[in-house]
């Protein structure tokens, strides 16, 4: 039984350039080459996807990701000399994602949790490997990614999970801080209890 | 019981890795030797050691007076003369060694590298000799022998000891049964599968794959896979029967920890600082835990007992039982985090801890003495395992959704954040100063037993 | 408009153009350096935003793609996810970016020297989204912020009014966080 090589492996830890990061926020920037069935099958979809909320549950409860974007690219816009017009024999497919430090730590765990997603977002583009094992599909996307030459974060040191604790924070305190000042001192205490109780999720 | 599917080369790997020493031996010394003479006077002296190395082999005629066992760091690897192309093919974190991940690890500010103990962090620490003795007087020979045979090879010196013994009822400064929650092995410990193994979703558990643990074996990546694609490992012949080792000394301020807990209890449940501590650990001090009894212990208890730890988070999603941020939800969150265990079963490990120093007596002032806990963790990946669990489990709490609040009882020497203690209404922990502070440490490997022979030979490619 | 970009109340917006030849590096030396300025904490609308060079597609041998396709010449991706519509929010970049547009787009082949013309340019350039996942698409940046700055004050609050009585306590809050 031998043993593979440790050639070039992406650590669980590895540090991205510190262009990708903002805080806690990481930017990945991914163009793969797309098969000629992906230019009809993916519109289709993130139709589909679109359509159908319950197909990205999985991505709302994983709770690492702001915002991602699949688009693909069919035509690179024409803006006159010195620009070579190109005419594109493949589609190519543009990913990017907004997501929490700590991604890396859990990436194995994407690919056993997503693996029937990413199969299908990426499944039309060369070179995949498949989502499992883990191994090949690390190594896919680092090669694949590019260095972002700048990333820029609004609120750089929150997570997801904290902007969404944050937010349903507000929905729970707001009746409270409308009514706060006209109630009686017990009443307020007790009112401001059940308030910590029912939103102690989001603290 | 073993998997009969796995076979682990006993023989060919170290002991107390898969099985622990701790309640078989009371004393413990970890001797970090620095290598000053040649390669070859080294691999000499290390030559003498192989016959001594206590291996994985179950003990036929009871268990050994003494053991020794053998980890090297990277820096040791190129004292013994191994060749830097081998030296590369290691892990980059374990190169790097320990103190280089300090901020990631958030060793920083009275933790940082700068104010370790001389000989931890500085390059110095070349080859850790652990020393186990069942009693007192084989501890010191065994020390004896251990200086005799470096003076004689010369050029050897011992640059930091850490002296260890057990504490009174195997309990921790802090007063908690301690280091009884380990991780199932498929092929090794297939029987303490219920709760120490991968949570499944018909209430059962699995033993976890042996190559999570022991390089050259399928982890969990590559147990189903036909393939047979093994974790990466360095190379041959280091890379059979051998695993990354994470040594950290932990000093534990017990006095701050009880005035904390009983000021903060005054506020709490008519002043139950028992209960608070209990909240904050998620067990109870004789190591019950929380999530199955969290009004009282349970007076039967007896965390060696089979199923002691066969327990699970779901019925508590919302930490009403055992806080969501308490320390061994954080450390080993089981179901906790959904998804079938999906986000945490590749990142368990090993630990094999003992305490140092003696005990502060209940309801004596600070004595200022140096004691704690030595910190032993062994795992396939030091990264994966040992560091994400570190810097997102205990670290940070936005997995658990607590935001960026860290482990109460570990903290953080800038503070550890404040601590939710769910309830009706819940209690809020104020931030505290750290009571636990790194006071150095090292990222070690340790061989196989071959691998530990071609070391000695200068055969390691 | 696409509704493909947008999401809740936020659009994901994508512009890719092409650099001028030879100013690829005088490019990545400006966009590199943004990390000191910041200057879209200027844009407010703006969640997160990135600038990317990309040179190539990449090709690797085992990919197995029978013909290798590679960029005509190298382009600059611009991608921002902000609230609400798309033209009020690059007039908004216009302004606050007047300074950085000709040293950004300006070094892009028909791109603007000034706030006036990029509006169209990113426009003529943009590609639309297949498929924009937002995790809180209804909240804005001022909304989220906000929430973010009461969160924290709340849980500081919380622990220190332990024990408070209960006029106390009110007053407290009162103070806090008034209606």
């Amino acid at each position: 039984m031998s043993t593979a090589p440790s050639a070039g492996p992406i650590t669980a830890t590895g540090t991205p350039s510190e262009r990708n990061i903002d805080g806690q926020a990481i930017a990945i920037t991914v163009f793969s080459t797309v098969k000629w069935w992906g230019r009809a099958f993916l519109p289709v979809l993130f139709n589909v996807t679109k359509r159908t909320p319950k197909l990205t549950t999985t991505i709302v409860q994983l709770s690492f990701i702001h915002f991602a974007r699949w688009s693909l690219v069919t035509k690179i816009p024409y803006n006159g000399a010195p620009q070579p017009k190109q005419r594109l024999r493949y589609p190519h497919m543009y990913f990017e994602s907004n997501f929490n430090g700590g991604w890396e730590e859990y990436i194995d765990a994407f690919s056993h949790i997503l693996t029937s997603g990413m199969a299908a977002f990426w499944g039309s583009s060369y070179g995949f490997p498949k989502a499992l094992p883990v191994g090949p599909f690390k190594a896919y996307i680092k090669e694949n990614e590019i260095a972002n030459s700048h990333y820029y974060s609004a609120y750089p040191e929150a997570t997801i999970t904290m902007v969404k604790a944050a937010l349903d924070l507000d929905d729970k305190l707001a009746p409270l801080r409308r009514s706060a000042k006209g109630m009686q001192p017990d009443a307020f205490a007790r009112a401001y209890e059940k308030m910590l109780t029912d939103a102690q999720r989001s603290l | 019981m073993a998997d009969a599917r796995v076979h682990i080369d006993l023989r060919d790997l170290q002991g107390d890795i898969l099985r622990a020493y701790g309640n078989d031996y009371d004393h413990t010394s970890y001797a970090f030797v620095k290598i000053t003479c040649p390669p070859e006077q080294a691999r000499a002296w290390f030559s003498g050691l192989l016959d001594h190395v206590t291996t994985a082999e179950p003990w036929k005629d009871g268990k050994p007076v003494t053991t020794l066992n053998v980890a090297v760091t990277a820096a040791g690897l190129k004292a013994l003369g191994v060749s830097d192309e081998v030296v590369a093919s290691f892990s980059a974190e374990f190169r790097e060694g320990m103190s280089s991940r300090a901020e990631r690890l958030g060793d920083t500010g009275v933790s940082d590298p700068g104010a370790w103990e001389r000989g931890l962090g500085d390059g110095s620490a070349h080859v850790l000799l652990t020393i186990n003795a069942q009693e007192a007087e084989d501890h010191r020979r065994a020390l004896g022998l251990m200086r005799a045979a470096m003076d004689d090879a010369g050029g050897l010196e011992i640059v930091f000891q850490q002296d260890t013994a057990l504490l009174t009822g195997a309990r921790e400064h802090f007063g908690y049964a301690d280091g009884f929650a380990q991780p199932a092995v498929q092929g090794a410990s297939d029987d303490k599968a219920p709760g120490g193994g991968v949570p499944e979703e018909d209430g059962r558990w699995r033993a976890l794959a042996p190559g999570e643990f022991v390089l050259g074996y399928p982890d969990e990546d590559t147990r189903d896979d036909p393939k047979r694609t093994l974790p990466n490992a360095p190379a041959d012949p280091l890379g059979k029967s051998g695993t990354y080792m994470v040594w950290r000394k932990l000093y534990q301020d017990v006095a701050l920890w009880r005035r904390v807990m009983a000021d903060a209890a005054e506020l709490y449940q008519a002043g139950d600082e028992h209960k608070l501590a209990a909240k904050v650990v998620g067990r109870w001090t004789d190591g019950t835990p929380l999530v199955t009894h969290p009004d009282k212990p349970d007076p039967d208890f007896d965390a060696t007992a089979r199923g002691a730890n066969d327990f699970r988070y779901s019925s508590d999603s919302d930490g009403m039982r055992c806080p969501l941020g308490s320390h061994i939800r954080r450390s080993n969150p089981r179901d906790a985090l959904g998804f079938q265990g999906a986000l945490t079963f590749r990142h368990r490990m090993i630990r094999r801890g003992m305490p140092y120093g003696d005990p502060l007596p209940d309801g004596k002032p600070d004595d200022r003495a140096d004691r704690g806990l030595v910190f032993v963790s062994f795992q396939a990946s030091i990264s994966r395992q040992f560091e994400a669990v570190q810097m997102q489990w205990l670290n940070d709490g936005n997995i658990f959704g607590l935001g960026h609040d860290k482990d109460f009882l570990l903290g953080d020497p800038e503070g550890t954040g404040k601590m939710t203690i769910q309830g009706r209404p819940p209690f809020f922990l104020a931030p505290m100063e750290a009571v636990v502070k790194t006071r150095g440490g090292e990222y070690l490997f340790v061989p196989g037993v071959s691998a530990l022979a071609a070391i000695a030979d200068g055969t390691t490619g | 408009m696409n509704s493909s970009n947008v999401s809740g109340q936020a659009y994901g917006f994508l512009a890719i153009t092409p650099i001028k030849p030879g100013e690829q590096d005088a490019l990545r030396a400006t966009i590199e350096g943004l990390g000191a300025t910041r200057p879209l904490r200027r844009v407010k609308r703006t969640h997160m935003a990135r600038l990317v060079i990309v040179e190539d597609f990449n090709h690797k041998p085992h990919y197995k793609q029978r013909r290798e396709e590679h960029l005509a010449i190298p382009m600059l991706c611009f991608s921002s996810n902000f609230d609400g519509e798309l033209d009020s929010y690059l007039d908004d970049l216009g302004a606050q970016l007047a300074g950085e547009i000709p040293e950004i787009w300006g070094r892009c082949i028909g791109g603007p020297q000034d706030a006036k013309g990029l509006k169209a340019y990113l426009k003529h350039n943009q590609i639309d989204c297949g498929f924009f996942y937002a995790a809180y698409g209804q909240a804005t940046v001022a909304k989220v912020k906000a929430s973010l700055d009461q969160r924290e004050r709340l849980m500081a609050f919380a622990t220190r009014a332990q024990g408070m009585e209960p006029e106390e306590l009110q007053e407290a809050f009162v103070k806090e966080f008034p209606s």
